[in-house]
């Protein structure tokens, strides 16, 4: 290869990019010295076949060549005032354009409130205890401490498919069976569907959803329940709210004791979701009856313990002011799709 | 219940009303102060001076009324049929806010001017009644504001706990007043007036049914209206006064929780009265004017001539006061909960009575609820007389002891109560102490107190009492042992977890379903199971548990079609069942997936790709991987409602666990699916126990590189994939060590039967780096066998 000096082959390539007037032609420039084959890049190509002691000034010189055309041209480009295919302007990037979106999971509302629920009370030292929805009346009312003439076991209330047979009603049966199959201490708590026998309107479903929990153990206090449930409020909402207990009626707990927490949507100042008292119920709880305890084979001489039941259902139309609870059963995806990450 | 607060406060002082809502719904009396709406200011007592029909509108009328400033008389018009002249009514004048927006203004009418309206009670907030405008008595002064005039008195609006039926009367609620506020009772009982059975038997069949019926024989009685404060307290209880007889019944019934009923005594037969079940046939027309046909669970009350009342219910017609009664048997009574509840249910009736005697009614107050009827009736007619009384209590109630040990208080409160704190809550709600030792308190609960039976229930007393929000909170430490939580749980966490990351929406749907549209998909099959029926449905499009969760998904479909898409991509997680009620039920956790049209394009773009079997096919392989960490194999074959050729069983490890395919003819008629959108099944039974679990031990990694072949074979489509990939894997021994399909090509130039299936293929020794020829002869090895399957290379 003839020798060249490399600055005339600048100086000449100089002029001729700031002669060109397309990109056309400033594409053809460019592929004719620095393409694969081009002019520059051959002598680059080369300095490795020159005598040793010229390769580092031959080497540096056509690097300098290259440098200096790599910018000349860029700036020619720009300064014709259109992107090329490798370096787009940042100007005419439109971000604003919809990204793609991967499949996305959409977890139902309710069972991000169950969720929720559930990872709260596992880091409080729970764990999750399930059982049938079909129940015997042993489990779902006589362990329960529920007499035989109690209202509550008429087939008006409940859902029976034999007479010792029914969907159940509460998952209180699932402390039992927990219960049953160990000894104490027990903590657990049970999320599931359970069934009343009610018409659908606004506020009923003749299936809905409860989580219960329990704790048995030697020296469990109803401050201890307390204590617990008011971590649980903080967690759930986030802050420190207004509680309330209120004395109740339970068959299976003695005392009994319902908890309001102040309405978080008026701050306790009174609306229309809290009917205008300020409080808004969230649970019932209370101490396990001793009678329930006998029954699985505890003794409340020894042990005692505390339960609480709360309806995820009315808890997640709560947080999320929805009006009618047949929106839960529905599955519009209109609906479901309102509450992605809600948690 | 309504208890007006001048009742109550007849019995006890009373504290602020925000304090006494508060302290009895703290104590477990739900309750509230109603505050009634006031009348809004502006509205005025004026004289109606003239009323005329309005010259344009038929049910107008044109009043002049003096609303006693001074000035003009205003024209009003007024569409009540009611007003007249020279009454006085309830006028707002212009200004006058109703709240909601509502202001009087002055206006004109069909022409006609009109300075302000004539109210009705509705309007003021003072009652339902809307029929017509307000008046007020004739010597009512004009241009006073009408609020000051017409006060209501206010109510405690209460709720009692179920086991607190004592709470259901003044009395009850007084009492609990008393209690959590320490303030003392105000009034003594009833004085009794004497008066022996005379001729007077009552006979009780089963005491266990009726452990109490009294009687008090009363003549001359006049019937007439109440006096006033007795209409006034009744109104504002809610009950409608009627005549002294009736009202003084309802007084009682509201004060004292006892429901009385009168009898007319010349309509009555003997001096005998009974006490007993019903017996085959007999019959009953009760006071409302309906016959009924008694059952053994009513309990009756008879004279001489047969049943005259159901026992805590409704009495009967026939025996039923009139404005012509002038001698009554008042009877008092206390009936067993469950058996007014049996009765009350077989009459189809609820009254104020049996919800009373539901919740039960305490024996020993029936005589003192009886004086006081009696003390009233005599106060209302002077000529009236106590006769006779008669009582039957076969088998006295007795308190029963109950002792409270004092390490039980903080053992399950949590906290120490002195001697003082208890005696002092036993005495505001009226318990006995017999005795107090180091060890334990020894009480009798009053006989009114029906749910105090053992310890804990005096448990509960101190701390209500006390009040729970005096009790101190703690946490203990999480010292108990965890308890192993079923894999059930974890399977179900699992599937959700997966099934939501593999980009599905996750539905909640009903799980008790329609059963006859149900079965006419399941024909009984044994994955896809009949559904199980409800002795007890609410209604026949709920009478059965599902059998599978698949309708329910298809549900799901069918709703948001016809709302906004079809394009879909859901799964449920939830229970099913199988069997039978008179022998096992079989409840089982699945999981089910549906999708349809081109749910799974997350462009959302209309129009997008259409899933198909392969989309669920895949979807299906990665989540059972990731469930039971073994691969997904399908064979031929799956249940009725999915299109057959179409449809697959699933398989883990040699297990059916489910099914999945495209739906079925049925499916789409019974939900009205056209056939060209596709939808997608599948079905899996998360109970299947897999049992040899992968180890997923470490696999030391490849050290030598792998050689990579691509091979594109032409089969006739009648050869499966299957079969040919694991031919291949045969022919090409143990150096192969990946196969996998990437392109399915059909058309020209191949013939019509033939499709090509390309294969990409890695060979790797663990020892060495393979040869270009030793993975030739690899490669000729798998070609020649697959001649045997009719396969060429492409």
């Amino acid at each position: 290869m003839a020798q060249v000096e490399p600055d005339r082959v600048l100086t000449e390539a100089l002029a001729e990019i700031e002669a060109t007037s397309d990109l056309t032609s400033l594409e053809a420039i460019r592929v004719r010295l620095l393409g694969r084959k081009g002019e520059v890049t051959a002598h680059l190509r080369a300095v490795s076949s020159l005598p040793k002691d010229e390769r580092p000034a031959a080497g540096q010189a056509w690097n300098r060549v290259r440098g200096g055309l790599e910018g000349a041209l860029e700036a020619r480009e720009a300064a014709l005032g259109s992107p090329g295919a490798d370096t787009p302007s940042d100007d005419d990037f439109d971000f604003s354009l919809p990204g793609r979106r991967p499949p996305e999971g959409l977890p139902h509302v309710l069972m991000q409130t169950l969720d929720r629920l559930v990872e709260i009370f596992r880091s409080l030292g729970f764990s999750v205890a399930d059982g049938p929805e079909v129940e015997t009346t042993h489990y779902n009312f006589t362990a329960l401490n529920i007499p035989e003439d109690h209202p509550t076991r008429d087939d008006h209330d409940s859902f029976f498919l034999a007479p010792d047979l029914l969907l159940r009603t509460q998952m209180s049966p699932v402390q039992i069976r927990t219960m049953e199959a160990q000894e104490p201490p027990v903590r657990v708590i049970s999320p599931g569907r359970v069934y009343r026998r009610d018409h659908f309107d606004a506020s009923h479903s003749p299936f809905f959803f409860q989580m219960e929990g329990l704790y048995v153990d030697t020296d469990v206090t109803l401050g201890d329940l307390k204590g617990t449930l008011r971590e649980f409020v903080r967690r759930f909402f986030g802050k420190e709210l207004g509680m309330r207990f209120r004395g109740s009626y339970f068959p299976f707990t003695e005392p009994s004791l319902e908890l309001d927490i102040s309405c978080t949507v008026c701050e306790g100042q009174g609306c229309a979701v809290c009917k205008q008292t300020g409080w808004v119920e969230i649970l019932g709880c209370g101490m396990v009856h001793p009678n329930v305890l006998r029954g699985v084979g505890y003794d409340p001489e020894v042990v005692s313990g505390y339960a609480f039941g709360m309806g995820p259902d009315r808890i997640t139309m709560l947080r999320h002011r929805i009006p009618d609870i047949r929106h839960l059963y529905e599955n519009d995806l209109r609906f479901l799709s309102q509450f992605r990450g809600a948690s | 219940m309504r208890v007006p607060l001048p009742w109550l406060e007849s019995f006890v002082e009373l504290p602020s009303d925000g304090e006494l809502a508060t302290r009895l719904t703290a104590a477990g009396l739900e309750c509230e102060v109603d505050a009634a709406p006031a009348v809004p200011d502006g509205v005025v007592t004026g004289r109606i001076l003239s009323c005329e029909k309005h010259p344009d509108a038929d049910r107008l009328s044109v009043c002049l009324v003096d609303v006693g400033d001074g000035g003009e008389p205003r024209s009003i018009v007024c569409g009540a049929p009611n007003a007249q002249a020279d009454r006085i009514g309830a006028c707002a004048l212009p200004g006058t806010d109703f709240g909601n927006g509502f202001v009087i203004a002055k206006r004109k009418l069909r022409g006609v001017p009109s300075e302000g309206m004539l109210c009705s009670e509705s309007e003021l907030g003072l009652s339902d009644d809307h029929d017509g405008i307000l008046f007020l008595p004739d010597d009512t002064p004009l241009g006073r504001p009408v609020g000051e005039i017409l006060t209501r008195p206010r109510v405690l609006v209460t709720e009692a706990l179920s086991n607190r039926g004592d709470w259901m009367s003044v009395r009850g609620v007084a009492r609990e007043v008393s209690a959590v506020t320490g303030a003392a009772w105000k009034q003594g009982e009833a004085r009794p007036v004497e008066a022996d059975a005379g001729a007077w038997r009552v006979e009780i069949d089963d005491p266990a049914d009726c452990p109490r019926y009294a009687g008090r024989v009363i003549e001359g009685l006049t019937v007439g209206d109440s006096p006033e404060w007795i209409a006034e307290r009744l109104t504002a209880a809610g009950v409608r006064p009627i005549s002294n007889l009736v009202d003084v019944t309802n007084y009682v019934l509201l004060e004292h929780g006892h429901p009385l009923h009168a009898f007319d005594l010349d309509k009555l037969t003997g001096t005998s009265i009974g006490v007993r079940r019903a017996r085959g046939r007999e019959a009953l027309t009760t006071l409302d004017g309906k016959a009924h046909e008694l059952t053994s669970d009513v309990l009756l009350i008879t004279d001489g001539s047969g049943p005259v009342a159901a026992g805590g219910v409704m009495g009967g017609e026939a025996t039923m006061v009139s404005e012509a009664t002038t001698r009554v048997f008042l009877e008092g009574a206390s009936f067993s909960p469950g058996r007014i509840r049996a009765g009350a249910r077989s009459l189809r009736l609820t009254t104020d009575a049996s919800a009373r005697f539901e919740r039960g009614v305490d024996p020993e107050g029936v005589p003192g609820a009886l004086d006081r009827a009696t003390e009233l009736l005599l106060e209302m007619c002077p000529g009236a007389r106590l006769t006779h009384a008669v009582d039957s209590y076969p088998e006295p109630a007795v308190a029963p002891r109950i002792a409270l040990r004092r390490r039980t208080l903080p053992r399950l409160l949590g906290m120490e109560f002195s001697d003082e704190d208890v005696l002092r809550i036993f005495v505001s709600l009226g318990i006995t102490l017999e005795s107090a030792d180091a060890e334990a308190w020894t009480v009798r609960p009053p006989s009114f107190r029906r749910d105090l039976l053992a310890e804990e229930d005096l448990v509960e007393e101190v701390a209500r009492i006390h009040g729970y929000d005096r009790i101190p909170e703690r946490m203990r430490g999480h010292t108990s042992r965890h308890v192993a939580e079923s894999p059930r749980i974890g399977r179900q966490a699992r599937s959700r977890r997966l099934l939501l990351s593999l980009g599905l929406v996750e539905t909640i749907t009903p799980s008790l379903v329609d059963r006859t549209r149900e079965n006419a998909h399941s024909q009984g099959g044994e994955f896809f199971r009949d559904s199980v029926p409800l002795r007890n449905p609410l209604s026949q499009d709920r009478d059965a548990l599902r059998g599978s969760l698949i309708p329910s998904l298809v549900q799901v479909l069918a709703t948001n079609r016809a709302r906004a898409t079809s394009d879909l991509a859901l799964f449920e997680v939830g229970r099913t069942w199988g069997g039978n009620p008179a022998g096992h039920v079989d409840e089982r956790l699945r999981a089910a997936i549906l999708l349809s049209g081109s749910g799974l394009d997350a462009s959302g773009s209309v129009g997008g790709k259409s899933c198909d079997f392969f989309d669920m096919r895949g979807l299906l392989e990665v989540y059972v991987e990731g469930l039971w960490g073994h691969p997904l194999r399908l064979e031929e074959g799956a249940p009725s409602p999915l299109k057959s050729g179409r449809s697959a069983s699933l398989f883990v490890q040699d297990q059916c666990v489910g099914f999945l395919g495209e739906a079925g003819a049925s499916l789409r008629t019974a939900f009205d699916l056209p056939n060209e959108l596709p939808v997608i099944l599948a079905e899996l039974d998360l109970e299947v126990e897999i049992e040899s679990a992968r180890s997923f031990e470490f696999a030391a990694l490849p050290r030598y590189p792998g050689v990579h072949r691509d091979l594109a074979f032409v089969v006739q489509k009648r050869v499966r994939h299957a079969d040919l990939a694991s031919a291949l894997t045969e022919a090409a021994g143990p150096l192969l060590v990946e196969s996998r399909l990437f392109d399915v090509y059909e058309g020209a130039p191949l013939a019509d039967t033939e499709k090509s299936l390309a294969f990409m293929l890695v060979f790797r020794s663990p020892e060495r780096s393979l040869t270009h020829e030793e993975v030739d002869e690899r490669v000729d090895a798998i070609v020649e066998h697959l001649k045997g399957l009719g396969a060429r290379i492409r």
